[in-house]
């Protein structure tokens, strides 16, 4: 039987067990790589920067984790406030919209579309779909790590999926094949 | 009656990142291990101790010496188990540190 993440962090908090810290980076870094992909709107390489920044800081911060919160949610949170960290040092382009004459299935079938589309999105209102969508967090857990109420998350989600919805799900313009 | 809502299904729709050496990267920026000082701290306390008791009883640690290995050497004799164990110990406890020195260099 596989060891829990509880065994493993307790394995590399005791003994500095580097294996056991290499299970518990397989096991999380597709969460965590998926989660920055889309705070950073699709740009891979950016995003894998700050995940492996991210684990580093795991590492050294592992002591902290208390073992009542999931080990997935502390690593949103480990990752999430280090991209917001580098937005807010280095402010990244935006890459461009979606291609607005698109058949909206599509459009809707392309992941890249959703990604560059994330990044036509204020800053708050991606990471609260990044963490609500996709990473298995709770609203409450996903407005914890965003610091910030739950109905200001849930207004957050409301207005980013009204824009998302614009730019992805709008209807064929007339005359267009 | 209306179906899930597409852009639910398109943000919930999150692929699994293959590792493609992800985690070999992690491991190679982590800091260098931290070494478990204790076994040095050991070996260091004996050869202290040794000298000390070299320097300061000259007369003695021969005789002790020749004491130990003829307790090994003739382990039956019986006369000296005290002697006998505390070389056991002795020994045993310097190759317990310096395994675990060679395991940190390794």
């Amino acid at each position: 039987m596989a060891p829990s993440d509880t065994e493993l962090v307790a394995r590399v908090l005791a003994g500095d067990d580097r294996r056991a810290f290499a299970e518990l980076v397989r096991r999380h870094q597709s969460m965590v790589r998926g989660l920055l992909r889309r705070l950073c709107a699709g740009d891979a390489a950016r995003a894998d920067d700050l995940a492996q920044e991210t684990f580093l800081r795991a590492y050294q911060k592992l002591g902290t984790w208390r073992g009542g919160a999931r080990l997935s949610t502390w690593l949103c949170a480990v990752a999430y406030h280090g991209w917001l960290s580098q937005a807010r040092r280095a402010p990244q382009p935006l890459p461009p919209e979606p291609d607005p004459v698109r058949p909206a299935a599509e459009a809707a079938d392309d992941r890249s579309d959703l990604l560059r589309a994330l990044a036509s999105l204020r800053e708050e209102e991606r990471a609260a779909l990044a963490l609500a969508y996709g990473e298995e967090l709770t609203h409450e857990e996903a407005a914890e790590i965003l610091r910030c109420p739950v109905g200001t998350l849930k207004t957050h989600i409301l207005r980013g999926k009204e824009k998302l919805r614009k730019l992805l799900l709008a209807p064929l313009p007339e005359g267009s094949p | 009656m209306t179906g899930p809502d597409p852009l639910d299904t398109i943000l919930a729709r999150e692929p699994y990142h293959p590792d493609d050496g992800f985690t070999e990267r992690v491991l190679a920026s982590l800091p260098p291990r931290r070494r478990d000082r204790r076994p040095l701290v050991l070996a260091l306390s004996w050869l202290a101790a040794g000298a000390v008791a070299a320097w300061t009883l000259p007369g003695l640690l021969g005789p002790v010496l020749r004491a130990g290995l003829a307790g090994l050497a003739a382990p039956a004799s019986g006369t000296t188990p005290a002697l006998l164990l505390a070389a056991v110990l002795a020994v045993g406890a310097l190759a317990y540190a310096a395994s675990r020195l060679l395991d940190d260099g390794a």
